[in-house]
């Protein structure tokens, strides 16, 4: 499944099943990661 | 274009402080190499990252207090590669001095390897472990900003919390 399917999922109402819901908390984590790398790129 | 600038009377002054993403704690022995991108593969932005030709020109290692500071850089832009034994590596390119002589980075945070920030017993490849022991609830930490995001498996629905990541 894509990231963005993932992130759909997440912020919708839809019933999903829990390997589903691990694969969502897997790409927000990568997400965060990623925020945090652009944050320190932006305070330079 | 951007190609690397050698000023041979000029010396600038990088620092900054190295912690762990999820638990805040200083990390003491990190590398911190501080390199340049041969001209010549300035001219190829697309080259793979592997295949490209670096120059290191300094380095050091955070100390105690996971503090570092390199002296005596002589290059007015330059690239940046932090890294440690059990820690995702952080590149910062194209880092560069304009009036100022002394850069400061601040708080620099890097990630265990393979872990996931927010959980507080378990590291994926531990992803098996989790769905095991069907653990339902996440806390995401987003340090820098002292922020955090909850995430809850309920009735087959994710329900998010971000109350506490939007609040000031």
């Amino acid at each position: 499944m894509q990231t963005q399917d993932l992130l759909d999922f997440a912020l919708s109402d839809k019933k999903i099943n829990y390997e589903v819901f691990i694969d969502i908390i897997y790409v927000i984590n990568l997400n965060m990661w990623k925020l945090s790398v652009s944050f320190k790129r932006e305070d330079l | 274009m951007l190609s690397t600038s050698i000023c041979g009377n000029c010396q600038y002054h990088l620092k900054g402080k190295i912690y762990d993403y999820r638990d805040g704690e200083i990390i003491i022995g990190t590398s911190v190499l501080v390199y340049s991108l041969s001209d010549s593969s300035y001219k190829k932005p697309f080259e793979p990252f592997d295949k490209r030709v670096y120059t290191y020109l300094n380095a050091t290692i955070s100390n105690l207090n996971g503090d570092f500071i390199i002296d005596n850089i002589r290059t007015q832009n330059f690239n940046l590669l932090i890294g440690i034994i059990g820690y995702e590596k952080l590149l910062i390119k194209n880092i560069m001095f304009c009036e100022k002589d002394t850069i400061d980075l601040g708080n620099i945070y890097l990630f265990k390897h393979s872990s996931i920030a927010g959980l507080n017993e378990y590291y994926p490849g531990d992803l098996e472990k989790i769905r095991e022991a069907k653990i339902t609830e996440f806390t995401f930490l987003y340090p820098p900003k002292g922020k955090s995001l909850k995430m809850k498996f309920e009735d087959n629905i994710v329900k998010i919390d971000f109350n506490e990541f939007l609040s000031r």
